[in-house]
């Protein structure tokens, strides 16, 4: 009888290169956050998105600030790679719900992105995802901003049901708003058209006219930087992103990009 | 709302340092002129140079409102 020689030929299975390059930047070992992490980046990259950003930062992920301060598509501990600096009050969870909140009093991150030097005046997009249901508050808080001489870079969801994209302009347009909680991208797109997505759905539009690029601030997470951190927010963060202006398919893809690896991360 | 007074020599000394990894201490001004931190940088400090900031005199959170010109 002939005899079948059996050879087993190991399968290997390797990340995505720049997802691989930010498990190393961030430590991240968990395998799941590392599965779901790798097939997020495969998936912007599938979208044509991966290169239109300036900075994604995943807070939903890791251990807390250590972590969440990379950028993940330059996953390099440095200002000019847009980590966050964490300033003043923050708490970062995990487990289901994992979040990275200010406190609303002295918590901010600096972004290190200053609009002159990176932004494109008639394409640029911040894309958040909100945690808090606190659309209706009194309380003006900024979710992103810079601000220097009536000239704007800075998101404002929720303030009396009413939501503020004002990008790269001098104007103030807002649209209503009563949902705070959600995936937020905020996308100037033309010279006169910001539009405001929702879970990847258009809920309107601003007629803001672009202006110039602020050129002597860097653009703060969860305040407000108008030479000093200001109007401190309270709401509590998955992902904070700044990117080129997104199309309406763009904002639908990276919806469902990401609501993949919230389901896959399991928080 | 409550945070904690510091003296303008104690916000200097405290600003930019961690309070514990990758987050840094961010004195702030108020409204009346005070320097102050927050219950979340007290609680997470982990520098035991900074222990003298759990002696810290509460105050009432009274922030600066800049114009807007929003509008609001």
């Amino acid at each position: 009888m002939a005899r079948r020689n059996t050879f087993i030929i190991p399968l290997t299975f390797s990340y995505d290169a720049d997802a691989a390059a930010y498990f190393t930047a961030t430590g991240i070992t968990n395998t799941v956050e590392k599965d779901a992490i790798n097939t997020f980046v495969l998936s912007l990259k599938s979208y044509s998105l991966w290169t239109t950003f300036h900075h994604l930062h995943l807070l939903c992920v890791g251990a807390g600030a250590t972590q969440r301060k990379i950028n993940l598509v330059n996953p390099v501990d440095s200002d000019a790679a847009f980590r966050l600096s964490f300033l003043g009050g923050w708490t970062h969870s995990t487990g289901v719900g994992a979040n990275s909140q200010p406190n609303g009093t002295t918590g901010y991150a600096d972004s290190f992105l200053l609009p002159s030097t990176t932004l494109s005046l008639n394409s640029t997009g911040f894309t958040i995802d909100c945690f808090t249901e606190n659309a209706s508050t009194a309380t003006f808080m900024y979710d992103c901003g810079a601000y220097s001489a009536f000239e704007r870079c800075e998101i404002a969801l929720g303030y009396l049901n009413t939501v503020y994209a004002l990008i790269n302009t001098n104007g103030v347009a807002a649209i209503a708003n009563t949902i705070s909680k959600a995936l937020y991208t905020l996308s100037r797109t033309a010279s006169s058209l910001t539009t405001i997505y929702r879970d990847g759905s258009s809920i309107g539009t601003n007629g803001n006219v672009s202006s110039v690029l602020i050129s002597d601030g860097t653009v703060y997470f969860g305040a407000w930087n108008g030479g000093v951190a200001q109007y401190f927010s309270n709401r509590k963060y998955r992902v904070y992103a700044a990117h080129a202006g997104w199309t309406g398919t763009q904002a639908a893809n990276f919806n469902t990009a990401y609501t993949t690896l919230i389901t896959a991360l399991g928080v | 709302m409550i945070v904690y007074k510091l003296t303008a020599e104690q916000a200097n000394e405290l600003q930019g340092v961690e309070y514990m990894k990758d987050c840094y201490f961010s004195p702030t001004l108020d409204a009346d002129g005070n320097y102050f931190i927050s219950i979340e940088e007290i609680d997470q400090c982990v520098n035991k140079d900074f222990e003298w900031i759990n002696g810290l005199e509460p105050i009432k959170y009274n922030p600066i409102i800049a114009d807007l010109g929003l509008n609001l």
